[in-house]
């Protein structure tokens, strides 16, 4: 590649201290991330896979400055991020937003959906009519306007993650990163939601990085991916190079973990819808 | 045990405080046979469970007939509905915790329940509760038993909740979104483990869940649920293959996440559940259908084409030979 990367992770390792057994003993030191390096380019869809426990929301949370490495570093448009005051990262919090999970404990419940989705805005103190943009990032996630003077907890699952991602565009990131964005929604609204998230990709020309267990749903939506394990990058490449020709053993396990656990039903449940 | 011969749902409706949400079904579930339901959120598929298992909460009740073992359990009152609870018909919940108390060893749940239905001394329903703690593969069966439920990971409490639900031999075993809260290398394992289980022990098996793949791998026959309605029935593989009813299509593209043709977007299902009660008249399918027209205001029966096993619900079926169609999204 030519151009220097958006997001850049150089040899971070996290430690955690496991919470002490006894007064003696100190906890034992968890090593969430062991020397892991990245790079992320502008306009990429950027996957991170990986079992439970492997280190993937910890790596998302560094690349956004909301956690700090124990060593190495993170850095955004070529500036270091890590270990900066917050006060310095303005740059970032507006470039950068994020989508979580369980939409329901990411938007307060006791906050209108206008003012849920304007929040960004104010908190970054940007110019311009709040009202006005977000009554266009209603419809550009496909939510009736009406919704504004509604709560959170009056709408379904999908359609809360809908409004944590007008949230997230409300400041207008170059950057989203979704950590699950949809592993808590059902199979028909999942679909729903990555059309969105790929229609919204191209028309704000936004950079994506997605965590995710779920393979089905990172082959589909990303350019790049790497595969975590135990705190490790193990690979990194092309979506469709590693699908069809995973280097690492973990690579190959984790891949193999579908078809086994589907059998051949869903090789000819695959066959058929093609 | 009585003699079993399969469990029988015969026009079962549960109504939430007046209003339908499961709206007269009826399937009937074979000895030794593994059944999924499969639907998306808020189409009565927990409902149809907890009716069967007698647990409905309060201000929604079931009428109809649930045949087990030649009885009705809808008529049962609560003291042979406990009985019949665990020891004829058992369930595993997508949460392990709700079925698990916080404060007791989990070995002590499992033998708790042995003490109950099967009359075991202490002393008795302590080692069987190790035995079946070995059975469900969970590590150094004696120092688990005297574990609390918080000290195990959400895989390893779901395998204590199946251990409990299979202490009695149940001949049924309803199973909800059981893997739904663990991540899918544990899922795997979950799932094969339940699938040798219940073979073993030659039980049924009700698997409710969203995900179309899981149920391919372990059910026979499937039944699929919408607005509290069976929209379609059959053997696993042909309706996969083939599904006759337009739900079961959606509800297929929208799993196997294929890009469409063109755009390169994703097939899906257009707009959403309704609320309960809101649900359109006559086929409850139509205003989300791309093949709705005038005849589908009037409710489709539940029928098979002559000569076949395959019912379903729908005016106009897909006809095997047709190609797939479903909505694509409006975003
Ligand atoms: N605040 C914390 N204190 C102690 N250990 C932690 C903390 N956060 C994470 N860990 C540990 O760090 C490791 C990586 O956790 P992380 O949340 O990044 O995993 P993940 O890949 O996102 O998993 P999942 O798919 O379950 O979300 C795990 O062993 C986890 O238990
Ligand atoms: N205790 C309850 N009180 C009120 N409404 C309920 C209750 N349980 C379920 N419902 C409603 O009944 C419908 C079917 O619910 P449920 O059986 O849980 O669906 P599923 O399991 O298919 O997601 C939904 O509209 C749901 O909101
Ligand atoms: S009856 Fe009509 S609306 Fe209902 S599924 Fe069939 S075609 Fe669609
Ligand atoms: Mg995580
Ligand atoms: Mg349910």
């Amino acid at each position: 590649m030519t151009t220097p990367p958006l997001l850049e992770a150089v040899d971070v390792v996290r430690e955690y201290r496991s919470p002490r057994r006894s007064l003696r003993t100190p906890g034992q030191p968890v090593r969430a991330l062991d020397g892991v390096s990245l790079q992320v380019h502008e306009g990429e869809t950027f996957g991170i896979v990986g079992e439970s426990g492997s280190g993937k929301s910890t790596l998302s949370r560094i690349l956004m400055a909301l956690d700090q490495p124990t060593s190495g570093a993170a850095s955004y448009a070529g500036q270091r991020i890590s270990g900066v005051p917050e006060r310095k990262l303005g740059f970032l919090r507006r470039d950068v937003q994020m989508v979580l999970q369980d939409p329901m404990s990411s938007l307060n419940p006791r906050m209108r959906v206008a003012d849920i989705v304007a929040e960004p805005m104010r908190s970054l103190r940007l110019p311009g009519d709040h009202r006005a943009r977000v009554a266009e990032l209603m419809h550009a996630v496909g939510l009736p306007e009406e919704a504004v003077t509604r709560y959170p907890h009056q709408f379904s699952g999908g359609q809360r993650q809908r409004i944590a991602i007008a949230r997230a565009l409300a400041a207008g990131p170059k950057v989203v990163v979704g950590d699950e964005p949809v592993s808590a929604l059902d199979v028909s609204v999942r679909a729903q939601i990555l059309n969105l998230l790929t229609d919204l990709a191209e028309q704000f020309r936004l950079t994506l990085v997605l965590v995710s267990h779920d393979l089905s749903v990172v082959r589909y939506l990303c350019d790049r991916i790497a595969v975590m394990n135990q705190g490790r990058i193990v690979e990194t490449g092309d979506t469709a190079s590693i699908y069809s020709d995973p280097q690492h053993p973990y690579t190959q396990r984790l891949l193999s973990a579908v078809p086994t656990l589907h059998g051949d039903l869903l090789d000819r449940f695959n066959r058929s819808s093609t | 045990m009585t003699e079993v011969s399969g469990l029988v749902v015969e026009d079962l409706v549960v109504e939430v405080h007046g209003t339908p949400a499961v709206k007269g079904i009826s399937f009937e579930l074979g000895r030794g046979s593994r059944m999924g339901l499969i639907g998306e959120s808020g189409c009565g598929k927990s409902l149809t469970a907890l009716a069967l298992m007698g647990l409905l909460p309060h201000g929604v009740t079931a009428s109809g007939r649930v045949l087990l073992g030649g009885r009705n359990l809808l008529d049962l009152s609560d003291r042979e509905m406990c009985a019949v609870r665990g020891n004829d018909i058992a369930m595993v919940f997508q949460e392990p915790m709700t079925a698990l108390n916080p404060l007791m060893r989990v070995g002590n749940q499992i033998a708790e329940s042995l003490r109950l239905h099967r009359g075991m001394s202490r002393a008795a329903a302590a080692a069987r509760a190790v035995e079946l703690i070995e059975r469900v593969q969970l590590p150094e069966p004696d120092r688990t038993a005297r574990r609390y439920p918080h000290q195990l990971s959400g895989g390893q409490r779901q395998r204590v909740v199946l251990a409990i639900a299979l202490a009695c031999d149940p001949a049924v075993l309803v199973a909800d979104e059981p893997t739904t809260a663990l991540d899918v290398t544990v899922q795997a394992e979950m799932l094969r483990l339940m699938d040798t289980l219940v073979r073993e022990e030659g039980a049924s098996l009700l698997l409710i869940t969203h995900d179309l793949p899981v149920v391919a791998s372990i059910c026979e026959e499937l039944l699929v649920m919408y607005g509290g309605t069976i929209v379609e029935h059959g053997d696993v593989a042909t309706v996969f293959d083939s599904p006759r009813h337009p739900y079961t299509a959606g509800l297929k593209a929208s799993t196997v996440l294929e890009r469409t043709d063109g755009n390169s977007r994703l097939a899906t299902i257009p707009g959403r559940v309704p609320a309960l009660g809101a649900f359109p008249g006559g086929c409850v399918y139509r205003n989300r259908c791309p093949r709705a027209d005038d005849a589908c205001r009037t409710v489709p029966l539940l029928t098979a084409p002559p000569g076949s096993r395959r019912r379903a619900a729908c005016h106009h079926p897909i006809e095997s030979d047709q190609s797939l169609e479903s909505g694509k999204a409006s975003a």
